[in-house]
């Protein structure tokens, strides 16, 4: 765990850093993608862009809109707008961002008349370097925090040996670009939109496997965990992405 | 790999119920629910992590002296707007509530004098201990000010807040927590 990195005066917040820089990776990988595929890469990257500001400034909006009394007695007006819009962490409401982020998507989908299933695509990858930027920042600020254990890969954070559960995303979201880097050799032979699909089943495969060793982990009710249900949604629905756009039956003289 | 509509459809029914019955086997245990079996974490339903500062009078105030009573966590600075913002509801709900939980305020590495002279500027008569080496926010995880910690009576950390509070809100928490 280090959160922040002293360098003289200077205090640099390291999971910020990682995640910027995971950003701006995913954002090129992503781009360089939808030209490979035939996409105006400036457009691929403006989208994903827009849509992430969407996301945050949505999560946000939220949770002053289910928290009107947290923001309501500020005064005067600019302290009450700077508020508002300051980049606190812990203030947000994800389901909101995602919402918006998704309808900025489709918006700019339609209107820059982008093929949606290139384009998802194009961003697998790119949400597998995410999501390894996003267990290493975890790792950095001790978010995330896995169950104690005596296995010798333990970490020792919070007082305790513990799974190394931020790590285990990270490799899970590193095997996740390697499967597809591997398939993308052969995308021709794939319909559209396998890559991402693959990406979401190995990606909510993890979580499901994954979330038992958190500490931390967020329960929705009798003991069963936020994100495992949510992981088990996308899988399915990953999965039957690819029933219903698989053949009813086998082609005549297919292997 | 799976080649027809039906190969995928059987394979969706069994992902969708070993999937269910790994998220029945992996439940959280109801001992893992309890403060008592969680370590020391800035984390909801962990003990409070302890701490030992200097007070602006110069003395040592820890967080375990206040065990017994719910205690308001403030991280604060001088320079933060919000944080300044905040400090009138905060003084307002320690006169309220004095007797019945604690507001502490923990400054961020700024020199005693810039906090001695902000506390007499803006008349704060509650608790506030100097973190200038930075160890207390460290073991909070803060990340932004003003961050609250809601502690109850056992030293549990039950609400964590990023932003501004208002009094009502403080209020309406300790109310809660009175009533548990």
């Amino acid at each position: 765990m280090l959160p922040v990195l002293q360098i003289g005066p200077l205090s640099i917040r390291t999971p910020g850093l990682v995640l910027l820089a995971g950003l701006w990776a995913a954002l090129e990988v992503a781009s360089r993608e939808g030209v490979r595929r035939g996409i105006d890469g400036n457009k691929v990257y403006n989208l994903g862009f827009y849509a992430l500001v969407a996301g945050v400034l949505g999560a946000r909006m939220g949770f002053v809109l289910f928290h009107p009394l947290l923001y309501i007695r500020i005064t005067p007006l600019s302290r009450f707008v700077g508020s508002v819009f300051s980049p606190t962490p812990g203030t947000e409401v994800p389901w909101v961002g995602v919402l918006l982020a998704a309808g900025v998507a489709a918006y700019l989908i339609r209107r820059w008349q982008l093929d949606p299933l290139a384009l998802a695509d194009s961003f697998a990858p790119a949400f597998a370097i995410m999501g390894i930027a996003i267990g290493l920042a975890d790792l950095l600020s001790g978010n995330m925090y896995g169950m104690e254990t005596r296995l010798p890969w333990a970490i020792n954070l919070w007082g305790a040996a513990r799974h190394p559960t931020q790590l285990y995303l990270a490799l899970a979201c590193a095997a996740n670009l390697a499967v597809l880097l591997r398939l993308r050799s052969k995308e021709d032979a794939l319909p559209p939109g396998s890559l991402f699909q693959v990406s979401l089943a190995i990606l909510s495969l993890a979580v499901l496997l994954i979330e038992p060793l958190r500490a931390d982990s967020p329960v929705l009710i009798a003991g069963v965990r936020t994100w495992q249900v949510i992981a088990l949604g996308v899988l399915v629905a990953a999965l039957a992405g690819f029933a219903w756009r698989a053949p009813a039956a086998q082609p005549d003289g297919g292997p | 790999m799976p080649k027809t509509r039906l190969d995928w459809i059987v394979i969706t029914i069994v992902a969708l119920i070993l999937g269910g019955v790994w998220i029945g086997l992996t439940r959280a245990l109801p001992g893992q629910a309890t403060p008592a079996a969680r370590s020391p974490a800035p984390e909801i339903g962990h003990s409070a992590p302890d701490f030992t500062l200097t007070a602006l009078d110069g003395s040592e105030v820890s967080l375990s002296d206040f065990q017994g009573q719910p205690v308001v966590l403030n991280f604060w600075a001088t320079w933060c707007p919000p944080c300044r913002a905040e400090v009138p509801a905060l003084q307002s709900a320690s006169e309220s509530l004095a007797g019945e939980a604690v507001i502490l305020g923990v400054s961020l590495q700024e020199s005693p004098s810039t906090v001695s002279q902000f506390a007499e500027e803006f008349g704060i008569t509650y608790p506030v201990v100097l973190d200038q080496s930075g160890q207390a926010s460290l073991a909070y995880r803060v990340r932004s000010l003003p961050t609250t910690y809601l502690i109850d009576e056992r030293g549990v950390v039950v609400e964590v807040f990023s932003g501004s509070l208002s009094e009502p809100l403080i209020r309406t928490r300790l109310g809660q927590l009175s009533g548990q």
